[in-house]
């Protein structure tokens, strides 16, 4: 019980502070006949079955247990929405958020049945000015949230909890037939360590970073975007043992493309390529990841949906000690997901998803999976 | 935002039969005559500029092709000098695309301007219908109304000037007194008529929302998978996922205005042509209830020929 609370002063009150100070903002902000519309409201609640492989070392979690397979039962319950205000003269406020919990029940752990549960949330909130007929500028902040209590050692791997505040600037414009866009961000993140891993504060990070994309006007079936752009992470809590400069730096610089089509197939495919570089040799590489999402209606009210993510990666140098965090720096995993989902009433789908990750551990060049089914009710009031 | 229209309204079939009955809120207030001849002005110079684009266009795809084959015989004189005339040809070429699309833009607000007009000669044409008195005066009144009706349509498809569609009320024509059976026969076809038009109207949007419905379950289908990967993290151990429908967290600048039906989410097109398709079989009802009593008056008794300057202006 004490833990709950835990959860919920750290993580679930934050995400909640949050909504309702967005909510807040986007009250103040609108004025008397601003016209709010949700574009989006779903609040979905489902189960899971998964199957997890690879016994292998990762920092961040402080109990190694000897299983090489583990298996879990996961019950999901989450809310999303996205609300915007029109508040006249081409201005525009717009109010998103999703958060939700992840029960787990595991088995086939050698030490005991651990049952982690995950709590996550996410708020965005943006402020867009349009400047004439062919110009935009907005402002935006997410902050995040995530918790896990009960921690399991691998192969269940979780990512670690944190909360991270994220804010930006972004400049659209289309002087002629191509549109380009501008955007400035920082983010602050910290990790929620436990008293006996505070290892896990080496994740803690500031960035700061730039992207220019280019969406050109070509008469082509689908839409086109260009991007490259450039960050600057700052790790505090991660040494380099130089004396000279002590705390991790590292400079990211990325490209790609990206190309996505609305029809009756929705279909979007983004390659994205880049480059890091450090104080510290250890993190220093190069990656590539290919993401593709497809989506169609095939009759009897069924659509069917799949994801695909690959991603191939090279260090730049070899070390005896590569200790890369899943999730943080870009690791070499395959997703590959496929899904059915079908109206069960004008408000109400069902969905059954079966999925299959093959990622990167915490030591390079070692991979763990995870795969599994789901079934999820999607519940939208008023859609 | 072209594309997207063309993207977003692919159906003709909609706008064939919803620009023949459908008015457009109106814009300035120009007579007919001011916003026909400014459009056809605009239409011919738009026609003007692609066809000199077209011309730049294919003298470059033929110094391409030359400078191909000087490439591939290594004539490096020849292709050197085609190098030039191809880079000059292609700035051309961008100077005609970018004129095409600004004029494309004008006409688009020349073809507003027009349909704007030609609304309202259809609502003043069907008071007129309503008031004549003199049957050869009603026969011109509608055969005006109807080339006005094709006039509209023809200018919808050639501008692709779609905006969020209004119906055209069933035309307030009303029994007189004065009306001979063959007369309330007439109207009673008039009416007949426009519940068939309503009918295919209904029909067409009917289609358009179910091609509608099966993209926003693509879209949905998409987004709720996206959604559920980032929520949990789970798409950061490849660095991220893709952007999330609408997200993105500034979001695209929204400035087109939202008159434009593609410009409305897919929720609120549905929402919209639902909207649309309730009004279009009230109003095909009441056409057709219309026809009715006009053909039950003129097979009934107590139908004459009616007396000049008398009209029973209650009944409808």
């Amino acid at each position: 019980m004490r833990a709950r609370q835990g959860v919920w002063r750290r993580c679930g009150s934050a995400f909640l502070l949050a909504l309702a100070a967005g909510s807040m903002a986007l009250g103040m902000a609108s004025p008397a006949g601003a016209q709010l519309a949700w574009r989006d409201f779903v609040i979905s609640g489902g189960i899971a079955t998964e199957g997890y492989q690879g016994n292998l070392e990762a920092a961040a979690v402080t109990v190694r247990d000897s299983a090489d397979l583990a298996s879990a039962v996961v019950g999901e319950f989450a809310v999303r929405g996205d609300l915007v205000a029109g508040l006249g003269e081409g201005r525009r406020a717009r109010l998103a958020f999703d958060g939700g919990v992840r029960q787990y029940s595991a088995r086939g752990f050698e030490l005991r049945d651990y049952a982690p549960r995950e709590w996550a949330g996410t708020m965005d909130l943006s402020l867009t000015q349009a400047i004439g007929q062919a110009a935009a500028v907005a402002g935006w902040v997410r902050v995040r949230g995530r918790e896990v209590e009960d921690r399991p050692p691998m192969p269940l791997f979780l990512q670690a909890g944190y909360r991270s505040a994220l804010g930006g600037l972004r400049a659209e414009l289309q002087p002629g037939e191509h549109r380009w866009d501008l955007e400035v961000r920082g983010e602050f993140t910290d990790f929620l360590a436990p008293a006996f891993a505070p290892q896990v504060r080496i994740l803690d990070r500031r960035t700061a970073g730039a992207e220019l994309g280019l969406r050109p006007g070509w008469d082509r079936d689908g839409s086109f975007r260009f991007h490259v752009g450039g960050t600057f992470a700052h790790y505090p809590e991660q040494e380099t043992f130089l004396a000279e400069d002590p705390f991790r730096r590292d400079r990211v610089v990325h490209g790609g493309v990206s190309w996505s089509r609305e029809s009756e197939v929705f279909t979007q495919v983004a390659l994205e390529a880049r480059a890091n570089r450090s104080n510290s040799r250890r993190p220093e590489y190069d990656a590539a990841t290919l993401r593709a999402i497809a989506s169609t209606a095939v009759g009897l009210d069924l659509s069917v949906t799949g994801y695909l993510a690959l991603t191939a990666k090279r260090y730049r140098f070899t070390t005896d000690a590569v200790r890369l965090i899943p999730g943080e720096e870009a690791n070499s995993a395959t997703q590959a997901y496929i899904g059915l989902s079908r109206g069960l009433a004008r408000n109400l789908d069902a969905s059954a998803r079966v999925g299959w990750v093959r990622a990167e551990s915490e030591i390079g060049g070692q991979y763990f999976q995870r795969f599994g089914g789901t079934m999820l009710l999607n519940y939208r009031p008023g859609f | 935002m072209f594309p997207l229209l063309r993207r977003m309204l692919p159906a003709a079939v909609l706008a064939v039969a919803v620009t023949l009955t459908l008015a457009v809120p109106a814009t300035a207030q120009v007579t007919l005559a001011e916003a026909e001849e400014a459009y056809t002005a605009q239409l011919a110079w738009y026609q003007e500029v692609l066809r000199q684009r077209a011309a730049v266009l294919e003298t470059h795809e033929r110094l391409v092709e030359q400078l191909e084959a000087a490439l591939r015989e290594r004539d490096q004189e020849v292709a050197s000098n085609l190098q030039g005339r191809v880079h000059d040809q292609g700035l051309q070429l961008l100077r005609w695309e970018t004129v095409a699309e600004r004029e494309s833009e004008l006409l688009r607000n020349a073809a507003q301007n027009l349909l704007g007009a030609l609304s309202r000669r259809q609502d003043e044409l069907s008071e007129q219908i309503e008031r004549s008195i003199l049957p050869i005066t009603t026969a011109r009144l509608r055969a005006e109304l109807q080339a006005v009706d094709q006039r509209y349509g023809q200018v919808s498809r050639e501008s692709g000037a779609q905006l969020v569609p209004q119906l055209i009320p069933v035309p307030e024509i009303r029994i007189d007194l004065r009306d001979s059976p063959a007369d309330m026969r007439d109207k009673a076809d008039f009416m007949e008529s426009r519940a068939v038009l309503y009918d295919t109207i209904v029909v067409s949007i009917e289609r358009e929302i179910a091609s509608r419905e099966r993209r926003l379950r693509a879209t949905r289908g998409a987004d709720g998978l996206l959604s559920d990967l980032s929520r949990f993290d789970d798409d950061l151990l490849t660095g991220g996922g893709l952007p999330r429908l609408g997200a993105g967290a500034g979001g695209r600048a929204e400035t087109e205005t939202p008159l434009v039906l593609a410009d409305l989410t897919l929720p609120e097109q549905i929402a919209a042509l639902r909207l649309l398709r309730e009004q279009a079989e009230e109003f095909r009802n009441l056409a057709r209830e219309r026809a009715e009593a006009f053909r039950a008056r003129a097979d009934g008794p107590g139908t004459r020929s009616g007396m000049p300057g008398l009209r029973s202006g209650a009944e409808s």
